[in-house]
């Protein structure tokens, strides 16, 4: 009973279903059952603001990090802005994921962090060893100010 | 007799010779009232877990999980009944914490739910029951995890077995080696060109696994393992477990370690899919008087697609020693057909018979199920 408690409590926390996780979790196939998990910051980390980002260009997962609306910024004062990264590539090689997936991938992590909707606010790429690293700067619709 | 879920009757209550229950109105008032605050409490103390996690930082685990309920009609040498089965339905949490660079902190916990009664022969009453959980570490050099989870072998079957955790069609009627492991340390290498392996020590913490007094005490008295390759249209696996505890019989043992390799391919198009695996079992128990055999068995399954429907089929063999210590043949043929209302969602059908020969006495046991079900992923 406090197990079902305990895990009704944390189900009350925003997250996210994922009907294709199913099949995934009978599979040796972890990287790919894990590729849809929205991170979070590890707990004692400090958040970052959006200046000091740093882009790990192996890295397959998107990076969610929730930041304090910047002050510098003109658009969204007082609204969080939220950056987001996954990398994408056009051959072989690590990042060995389209655009088109890279781009999806993304998506549902905004989808699954804003389910009321969201605005991206700005798009660009940095080059990686074997392609890039696409990243989005978004806020999510219908937040209080 | 076919392991499948026994209906229990409703636990017994008291009854005075008229009918009627025999507990004080009064005492049952202040019973249920314990009851309801007793209940608020826990929910209480549960949502303030759940919500101080959410205080420290955005937790974000994924939930996900699967019904799969069906009436059908079981029936065996001597009894046919309709039941009700929640087939193997379950809710899953999983998720993963950054760490830094490309490390994160994984983890998943699965649980089977009911979707009948609850009850089934091995915890009465039980109402989430464990499958696959574990916590871990995942980046650039792979995924290691501690964990209770399905065996390298078992997943080894990729999706090759049509009729998985369904009553008489899932292949551990007729294949050793479906374990769900306790107590594995577990590593999955990056998939490189579409190729990855994975291997599992297995913890027995004494235990005399193999019937001669000894103890397996180590970290590798038991091993599962597997290579794994896959495309868009062909996934391919070649498995072996040293020594691992599986259900098979030896003497009045059930419960004995084998030595298996298993090879499976599986090939997936838009209109047909087709799947065999082969396997390799050789029994390394060392009880008084037993001699150890080696058996194989196969399994090929396939299915044709069109819109919304599927049709699908397997006929599985082996000479494993699942009922009967010297198996003549074990058999199952099965057929089945899947309507999709949506995408995680389906109607289905399926009829699968199944055959277990002893090859010392000649007898044998017959299973057999018609089933209707709806499933829904989530």
């Amino acid at each position: 009973m406090l197990l079902l408690a305990i895990f009704a409590g944390w189900a009350a926390i925003p997250g996210f279903a994922d009907p294709e996780a199913v099949d995934a979790a009978d599979s040796m196939d972890f990287e790919q059952f894990h590729a849809t998990d929205v991170w979070t910051i590890g707990i004692g980390q400090p958040k970052r603001d959006l200046n000091e980002v740093e882009a790990d260009p192996t890295d397959r997962k998107s990076t969610a990090i929730s930041t304090i609306a910047d002050s510098t910024n003109p658009t969204h004062r007082s609204v969080p802005q939220r950056q987001i990264s996954n990398p994408y590539g056009f051959g072989s090689g690590r990042s060995n994921q389209s655009a088109a997936q890279a781009t999806e991938v993304m998506f549902r992590n905004m989808a699954k962090q804003c389910p009321e909707g969201w605005q991206k606010d700005r798009e660009w790429s940095t080059p990686t060893t074997d392609g890039f690293l696409l990243h989005y700067e978004f806020h999510c619709l219908n937040q209080p100010s | 007799m076919l392991e499948c879920d026994k209906k229990r009757t409703a636990q017994g209550s008291q009854v005075a010779p008229t009918g009627e229950s025999i507990v004080n109105p009064v005492h049952r008032t202040a019973l249920e009232l314990r009851l309801v605050i007793g209940t608020i409490s826990v929910l209480v103390v549960g949502l303030v877990v759940g919500s101080t996690a959410l205080a420290q930082d955005s937790i974000g685990a994924t939930i996900y999980g699967k019904a799969n309920v069906s009436v059908m009609n079981f029936d065996d040498d001597s009894t046919s009944i309709w039941e009700l089965s929640s087939n193997a339905s379950r809710l899953g949490f999983k998720g993963a914490t950054h760490l830094g660079g490309s490390l994160e902190a994984i983890y998943k916990l699965e649980f089977e739910v009911f979707f009948d009664d609850g009850l089934d022969d091995k915890d009465a009453g039980n109402v989430f029951q464990q499958r696959n959980i574990y916590v871990g570490l995942q980046g650039r050099a792979g995924t290691l995890f501690l964990a209770k989870h399905d065996s390298a072998l078992k997943m080894a079957q990729l999706k090759v077995d049509r009729f998985n955790d369904l009553p008489a069609g899932d292949i551990k009627s007729v294949l050793i080696g479906e374990n769900r492991l306790s107590n594995i340390i577990n590593y999955t290498t990056p998939r490189f060109g579409g190729l990855s392996g994975t291997i599992q020590l297995v913890l027995n913490e004494g235990d005399d696994i193999f019937g001669d007094g000894s103890k397996a005490d180590g970290l590798t008295d038991s091993i599962s393992s597997a290579l794994n390759w896959q495309n868009e249209h062909f996934n391919l696996a070649l498995a072996y477990d040293k020594d691992v505890v599986s259900s098979g019989i030896a003497g009045d043992e059930t419960k004995i370690p084998f030595n298996s390799v298993r090879i499976t391919g599986q090939a997936v198009f838009e209109y047909f899919e087709l799947g065999v695996i082969f396997e390799r079992s050789k029994d390394s128990w060392k009880g008084a008087g037993h001699r150890q055999q080696s058996t194989d068995g196969y399994v090929v399954s396939g299915a044709l697609k069109s819109g919304n429907w599927k049709v699908y089929a397997q006929l599985s063999r082996s000479d494993m020693p699942i009922k009967y210590e010297m198996t003549d043949q074990n058999s199952q043929a099965a057929i089945g057909v899947d309507y999709n209302l949506a995408k995680p969602t389906k109607l289905f059908v399926y009829y699968s018979k199944l055959k277990w020969e002893d090859n010392l006495t000649a007898a044998d046991q017959r299973d057999s199920v018609f089933a209707l079900g709806f499933e829904h992923k989530f």
